[in-house]
């Protein structure tokens, strides 16, 4: 587990766990589960988001491309799309979390999105960051751009 | 009795239909075809239309922080959270300052109540004067005024100045804990217009509760007086709030009002501001609002900039804050009021 931090603020900190990949702009996790990928979007991506209000994905049978959207989101802070760390087929999509994506802020790793059968597994995750280094070298990057527009309010 | 347009039609489906008719020949024949979209940096925005700069740009300030000691129902100071605190009027300044140094333009300078509906403005016109020489612009929430402030506000040179206004006194004391008539809002409203601030009253449509009861007073009530533009709101249960499980008016009753909105505002743009329920409700509320006439919308669902197109509009995109539309995007002597009038 990485624990990324800023400021003085006890919501700012973020537990992103270093067996996950991740979509570097748009926060959204993957878990690799034997055959399959399973994706959510991470801590700092919910804290960023805020509140989340609504949530829509594609169908379960719908073909997704990595850095392309599979969904989209609408909160406090943020209106957009999800964009997925991979390519593939969606499988199953949570619908429990989708009519309630609140429960994303709950429990951002447990209450997944969806979950996808990758067309190109390896080649996709090369560039993902993952492990404990790749991830401090992402996370103060993004925490230094997020600081530099204003958006980091930790202190 | 007028109708709305009905739930099918009020869709993406790019025809208007005929209960809808009269306030978008309304809008067409009293303005151009341009329609004003607004997506400021407090959220990131992104749609395959539009996507906005997330670099803070237009930012609001709240001169409490977050606390407001009306601890209103549907709120409960969360709104204040998620503004920029500048508690005092170095701190303000300061905020402005930054912002110009980053290139953002604007300011909307808001705040908490005093249990008697007032925003702790007045010892902040000096700061807001200095805003102004940076070049900022400059909007702030009001709350109730006094002369003074509304005068001061005038002078301190603001942009627009914006007020809501409630219908009826039961609401008044229900939602906002205040124990005031609703003509106390009129009076505020017209102290800020003969002052000379360009004055952009903002309903929240389903305020009691999610109930559509005191809006065509609050309208009537703001027909009486010179305003700049008009802004739709309409209630967002927030969580943790009394209001958290309230169900918002739907669609259809909004449409209504957009429709009785532009009737009764020919010649002002009508805009639908930020606050509204997300998904498929707010779809149909964005398609039912271009379809009603309306001038503009904050933050528009995915799909409606082309629906605009559809219907023969050109879309404009802003990240301002939509209540500045009269300046915004014509030029800064009212020309889109000029333009209205002709």
């Amino acid at each position: 587990m990485v624990l990324i931090s800023a400021g003085t603020k006890e919501d700012c900190r973020w537990e992103l766990p270093d067996d996950l990949y991740y979509h570097k702009k748009d926060h959204i996790w993957a878990r690799v589960e034997g055959n399959l990928v399973r994706m959510g979007l991470d801590a700092f991506g919910q804290w960023a988001a805020g509140t989340l209000a609504q949530m829509r994905t594609f169908p379960a049978g719908r073909a997704i491309r990595k850095g392309h959207a599979f969904g989209n989101l609408e909160s406090g802070k943020f209106i957009g799309p999800m964009r997925s760390p991979v390519s593939g087929k969606i499988l199953e999509v949570n619908t429990e979390v989708v009519a309630n994506p609140s429960m994303v802020n709950e429990d951002n790793y447990g209450n997944w999105i969806v979950l996808v059968e990758p067309s190109s597994l390896e080649e996709d995750l090369a560039d993902l960051p993952s492990g404990e280094t790749a991830i401090q070298e992402w996370m103060a990057a993004e925490l230094q751009e997020f600081k530099d527009k204003d958006l980091l309010n930790c202190d | 009795m007028q109708q709305v347009c009905p739930k099918m039609q009020a869709s993406l489906d790019p025809v208007i239909p005929a209960s809808c008719k009269p306030a978008w020949e309304k809008a067409r024949a009293n303005f151009d075809n341009r329609v004003f979209f607004y997506a400021p940096s407090i959220k990131r925005y992104e749609t395959a239309a539009y996507q906005n700069s997330s670099h803070p740009f237009f930012i609001p300030v709240s001169v409490t922080g977050g606390s407001c000691q009306l601890k209103c129902e549907h709120c409960r100071g969360k709104i204040l959270k998620a503004m920029h605190a500048a508690r005092t009027p170095a701190q303000l300044l300061q905020t402005g300052e930054q912002l110009a140094r980053r290139g953002g333009e604007g300011i909307l300078v808001s705040g908490g109540s005093r249990l008697d509906g007032t925003v702790p403005l007045i010892n902040y016109l000096e700061a807001i004067r200095a805003l102004k020489k940076l070049g900022l612009k400059v909007a702030v929430h009001t709350g109730l005024v006094d002369e003074r402030l509304a005068y001061g506000l005038a002078e301190a040179g603001v942009d627009a100045a914006m007020l809501d206004i409630i219908g009826l006194d039961e609401t008044i004391e229900s939602v906002y804990h205040l124990n005031v008539a609703a003509t106390e809002f009129e009076k505020s409203l017209k102290l800020l217009c003969q002052s000379g601030v360009k004055t952009s009253p903002h309903l929240v449509l389903g305020l009691d509760f999610g109930s559509i009861k005191g809006e065509p007073q609050a309208l009537a009530m703001i027909s009486d007086h010179d305003i700049w533009s008009l802004v739709l709101v309409v209630i967002t249960p927030q969580p943790e709030t009394p209001m958290a499980e309230v169900v918002p008016p739907r669609p259809a009753a909004l449409g209504k009002l957009f429709i009785k909105a532009r009737g009764m505002f020919p010649r002002v743009p009508i805009l639908l501001g930020c606050a509204r329920p997300a998904g498929d409700h707010k779809t149909e509320t964005d398609a039912l609002a271009l379809k009603s006439g309306l001038n503009g919308i904050a933050y528009p669902a995915e799909g409606i900039a082309e629906l605009a197109v559809q219907l023969g509009l050109k879309p404009k995109f802003s990240e301002h804050c939509c209540s500045l539309i009269f300046q915004d995007e014509i030029n800064d002597d009212g020309a889109f009021k000029q333009l209205a009038s002709r």
